[in-house]
């Protein structure tokens, strides 16, 4: 009887072992096999190379997992997410946001920011992959961390997702520090992917399209000294990604000192990262407070309204002391047809 | 058939003399090289560039400051004794708010170099737009296709003081062919040895943008000078001669 339950469990213990031997190499073959399928960012013809961070390479999974967080109310405890500020039928950017500093600030459009080295108007950001990790303060989506955490754990789609993208098998391995930055590293991931370059600009470039003799005006007062706007706005991005006193102030308080708030060199009072003019249809109210409603307003601002200051961009400051463009009406309208052959309704993204 | 076979045979020998006149060069045995590193420098009569300052007076004394100093430098050529030696076509975008600025010949015969020289500005096969990849650092320098294409050659820009004491901006750009600069050889000893780099720095003097031939007076010849192919002439003439070593 002692002979045959020593057999018995002699054997159930091979089983055991043998099972266990079986399987869990097997299983942690397959995970340790497993990569992250490397994504290719379809650059526009005439674009820059795209910015990389080899910390942060774009996946297929990667991207996904962005998109999803992109818009995904639950990373914050008030029901915002990032798309809440990021509207992508205004391309991916909202009107007025109130900071919690109290500064107007007119929300940028997340379009062509893989080809950025700096971001939001004043250049505060300088890495896109890390660019979202502010949001997660109390300014924007005042998350509670302990709620995300669950909420995250607790979502099949987001525990396959977070392996998928980042080999990361249980979030709660990862500090809140950590993980907010796979967050941002996996939106950042999406963002690089949203490019519009397919206006009608682009198109006319191509040869597919032609302008309106009106447009054709605008496209000549643009790319001439006629209006000298492509100095700083400068294709295909349409921003040359430097900083500019345009001539908004005299008088520089708050938000309105702009990269002088980052970088404290009086040289900078009043300078501005050159916005992209793509989609500039959709996205009013313009300047970096949304003082001026319309293109019209921005125009005209350009021809009759430049405010001399010592920190002034050269390329404004030539016309001193009189700061006028001298356009006509017609040139103005123009102007603005022009600007509005750079809307793109089919930005691609993933 | 024989017309076949000697045709055949024929062909098979056009092959192999190619191969013959072919191999031999690639197998040569590499004559030793070394490398060179320019470092560019940007001075005003000896004083380093500060940015944003009005502290320059020019040749037509014009107080002025600098704000913005982008050029392109390509066809780098190095002599020995008068002779051309070396010459190296890449063409590299300048931004000089980046520090150090410094440009790499690779593949340099081993030997003493006592002259260089290269072109101010980008040849007329390459200034035509899309030629140069852009970067998020050289976007700035496209010439716009309604006013010929291209690129910028190069943008001086800052603020000077008018005669009435008033502050006013200008923009000395250049591009489009005409405005091509071949700068003249600039004297140099330099010695390069095998599998070393060997450094050699250059300076533009700012100042002589603004004078010899042309005495260049920023308030009365123009402010800014893109479009105005005159201007820019008086700027491109002036230009051979604004880099020396040191």
């Amino acid at each position: 009887m002692c002979f045959m339950l020593n057999k018995f469990l002699t054997t159930a213990i091979l089983v055991i072992v043998l099972v266990t031997a079986c399987n869990k190499p097997e299983d942690t073959a397959l995970k340790q096999d497993y990569k992250p399928s490397p994504y290719t960012l379809q650059v526009p013809k005439g674009f820059p190379l795209y910015i990389k961070n080899p910390d942060n390479p774009l996946t297929e999974e990667g991207v996904a997992l962005g998109k999803r967080l992109y818009n995904e109310p639950m990373l914050s405890s008030n029901g915002r997410s990032c798309a809440s500020c990021h509207v992508k039928e205004k391309s991916f950017s909202l009107p007025i946001h109130i900071g919690a500093n109290g500064y107007r600030i007119s929300v940028p459009p997340h379009i062509n920011l893989a080809f950025k080295r700096h971001y939001n108007w004043t250049g505060s950001e300088k890495v896109l992959d890390t660019l979202c990790i502010a949001d997660f303060g109390p300014e924007f989506f005042n998350t509670d961390s302990a709620e995300l955490y669950r909420n995250l754990s607790n979502n099949a789609f987001y525990r396959d997702a977070f392996y998928k993208a980042f080999l990361i098998d249980d979030i709660y391995q990862y500090t809140f520090v950590d993980l907010q930055r796979k967050i941002a590293y996996a939106i950042s991931q999406y963002m690089r992917t949203i490019i519009s370059s397919n206006a009608k600009y682009d198109k006319v470039m191509k040869g597919e399209e032609t302008f309106t003799a009106q447009e054709q005006e605008g496209y000549n007062i643009f790319f001439s000294e006629v209006g000298d706007c492509f100095h700083c706005h400068q294709p295909p991005l349409f921003s040359d990604t430097e900083f500019h006193n345009n001539g908004l102030n005299n008088v520089f308080t708050g938000f309105d000192n702009g990269r002088f708030l980052i970088t404290l060199n009086s040289n900078d009072i009043g300078k501005f990262a050159t916005p992209t003019l793509r989609n500039s249809s959709l996205t009013a109210p313009y300047m970096h407070d949304g003082r001026f409603a319309t293109l019209e307003d921005v125009v005209e601002f350009y021809n009759s309204g430049v405010q001399p200051s010592t920190t002034i961009d050269p390329i404004i400051n030539k016309k001193a002391p009189t700061y006028k463009l001298n356009l006509t009406s017609q040139q103005k309208q123009a102007l603005v047809a022009f600007l509005k052959t750079l809307t793109d309704n089919s930005i691609t993204y993933q | 058939m024989l017309h076949k076979i000697i045709i055949t045979i024929g062909f098979i020998l056009f092959a192999l003399s190619f191969y013959a006149c072919n191999k031999p060069e690639s197998n040569l045995p590499n004559a030793p090289t070394g490398n060179i590193t320019l470092y560019i420098n940007h001075k005003i009569d000896g004083k380093t560039l500060q940015f944003d300052t009005m502290m320059y007076q020019n040749l037509a004394s014009n107080n002025y400051s600098i704000t913005r100093l982008n050029y392109y430098l390509s066809n780098f050529e190095l002599y020995q004794n008068g002779a051309r030696v070396y010459t190296s076509n890449q063409i590299v975008y300048i931004g000089a708010r980046q520090q150090p600025v410094s440009i790499n010949l690779e593949n340099v015969p081993i030997g003493t170099y006592n002259q260089v020289s290269f072109l101010i500005g980008i040849d007329a096969t390459n200034n035509q737009h899309g030629m140069i990849p852009n970067t998020d650092e050289n976007i700035g320098m496209i010439w716009p296709q309604a006013m010929g294409g291209g690129y910028h050659f190069l943008k001086i820009e800052g603020q000077f003081l008018t005669p009435a004491n008033d502050r006013k901006g200008y923009a000395i750009h250049t591009g489009l062919n005409n405005c091509l600069i071949q700068h003249q050889p600039i004297a140099i000893h330099l010695t390069v040895n095998e599998a070393t780099t060997s450094n050699q720095n250059l300076t533009m003097n700012l100042n002589e943008w603004y004078k010899n031939p042309y005495t260049y007076n920023i308030y009365l010849d123009g402010n800014y000078t893109m479009g105005d192919i005159t201007t820019m002439m008086l700027i491109t003439n002036n230009g051979k001669d604004v880099f020396y070593a040191e």
